[in-house]
């Protein structure tokens, strides 16, 4: 049995969130769209902190093993200095952030994992995209739980 | 194969879904009564197999007093009485036909309080309650009916859980947790697992029956311990003048003489 991460990374791209477009790893944007926010995984430092423990003997392609990880995504919601106001979309920018977390959190249709955990919310303020353009934005990493046979 | 997880553990009681409280439950026993038959000229100890012991073990939850069908008032409430208790074994977020469930008729003996992260009920179970017959030694059978609301009769194919008909009886456990109206649920086996071959397996029927606020469904009805049971097993519901039922129902096929 493999690891699930392309199903994973799908499933996650194909949750619902008002305002806010979600990319797999297939589609991260080189630059975001200022008039759409976008949440994709973080090409730098996507996956990170992978533990593999065993919990079973047997041989490697039979024994059970359980795999954790965490996934980062990237909130690009609005270019910093879009508005009238430096923070005019502050709080629009959060509502989003916690709408993603909530679908996250709530949906039972996340396939390929057994959990899915959020673990923490960083560099909650200036963001940039794959272009080096800084929005209003946020990461959120995820711990992911797998089995493995 | 599927690696059940604690998440996917599923509980109800007395036709009250108590997983969103639980925390867990358990040990989910069946053990045997050990009977020494060792005799002088015995090399080594001789047991003999006794009557087991059957119990949920203890269910661990969060208090919860804000509604009128919460933990307090309907595991407190049942305090000293049996409980109808079964426990769902799910591999997915979404238990399916096929999970193993513990299911039966326990006496609930305590209830205990006690506020340490988050304030907590702790419900220690015994043995089977006297109320009904213990006909079947066996706690374990196989889910038929997750809990999903329901609108219609069932036209689908069953579960194959044994790989072939079996003559020894069994029961099946059910737990009704929403109707609004009266609906008849029961057990349907088939020889071929087609929808044309199912029928009613005799007897495995809970009557007319529906859930009220405060007045849940939950019960075990037994076949005699010689009834023929065919291969393939799924529900059936009679929907009545309902429009939707929520209910589980599980089935456990007697194997053993």
């Amino acid at each position: 049995m493999t690891l699930q991460i392309a199903a994973i990374a799908s499933s996650i791209a194909g949750l619902t969130v008002s305002g806010v477009t979600l990319k797999n790893t297939t589609g991260i944007p080189e630059t975001v769209d200022p008039r759409q926010p976008t949440i994709f995984p973080r090409p730098d430092g996507f996956v990170s902190g992978l533990t593999i423990i065993r919990d079973s003997t047997g041989i490697a392609s039979q024994a059970r093993k359980t795999a954790q990880y965490n996934l980062t995504y990237r909130l690009c919601y609005t270019p910093i200095g879009a508005g009238r106001g430096l923070f005019d979309v502050y709080g629009s920018m959060v509502t989003a952030a916690f709408a993603f977390l909530d679908a996250v959190i709530a949906n039972d249709a996340i396939t390929g994992l057994v959990d899915i955990t959020p673990q923490d919310v960083t560099a909650f303020g200036p963001v940039s995209d794959p272009a080096g353009v800084m929005f209003h934005g946020c990461d959120f990493v995820f711990m992911i739980t797998e089995f493995i046979n | 194969m599927a690696r059940p997880v604690p998440k996917n553990l599923r509980v109800y009681m007395n036709g009250h879904d108590m997983s969103g409280y639980a925390r867990d439950i358990g040990p989910l026993t069946w053990k045997y009564q050990e009977l020494d038959a060792t005799v002088l000229t015995d090399a080594v100890k001789v047991m003999l197999t006794g009557q087991p012991e059957i119990s949920p073990g203890t269910y661990n939850g969060v208090l919860d007093n804000t509604t009128a069908e919460t933990t307090h008032p309907i595991i407190g409430a049942g305090n000293g009485a049996p409980d109808y208790v079964m426990a769902v074994i799910g591999s997915a977020s979404t238990a399916v036909a096929g999970d193993p469930v513990f299911g039966g008729y326990f006496q609930q003996t305590g209830y205990y309080v006690e506020g340490k992260d988050v304030v907590g009920v702790t419900i220690p179970f015994s043995n089977r309650g006297v109320d009904i017959p213990a006909v079947y030694d066996n706690p374990w059978g196989v889910l038929l009916h997750a809990s999903i609301a329901t609108t219609a009769a069932n036209t689908a194919i069953g579960i194959d859980d044994y790989g072939a008909a079996t003559s020894l009886g069994g029961y099946m456990a059910y737990q009704l947790l929403t109707s609004d109206n009266n609906v008849t649920i029961s057990v349907q086996d088939a020889a071929t697992n087609l929808n044309a071959s199912f029928a009613d397996i005799t007897g495995m029927t809970t009557g007319a029956i529906r859930a009220f606020a405060n007045n849940r469904k939950a019960g075990i009805i037994t076949l005699a311990r010689t009834a023929t049971v065919r291969r393939y097993l799924r529900w059936q519901i009679d929907m009545g003048s309902a429009t939707t039922a929520t209910f589980v129902l599980a089935f456990c096929r007697e194997t053993r003489y």
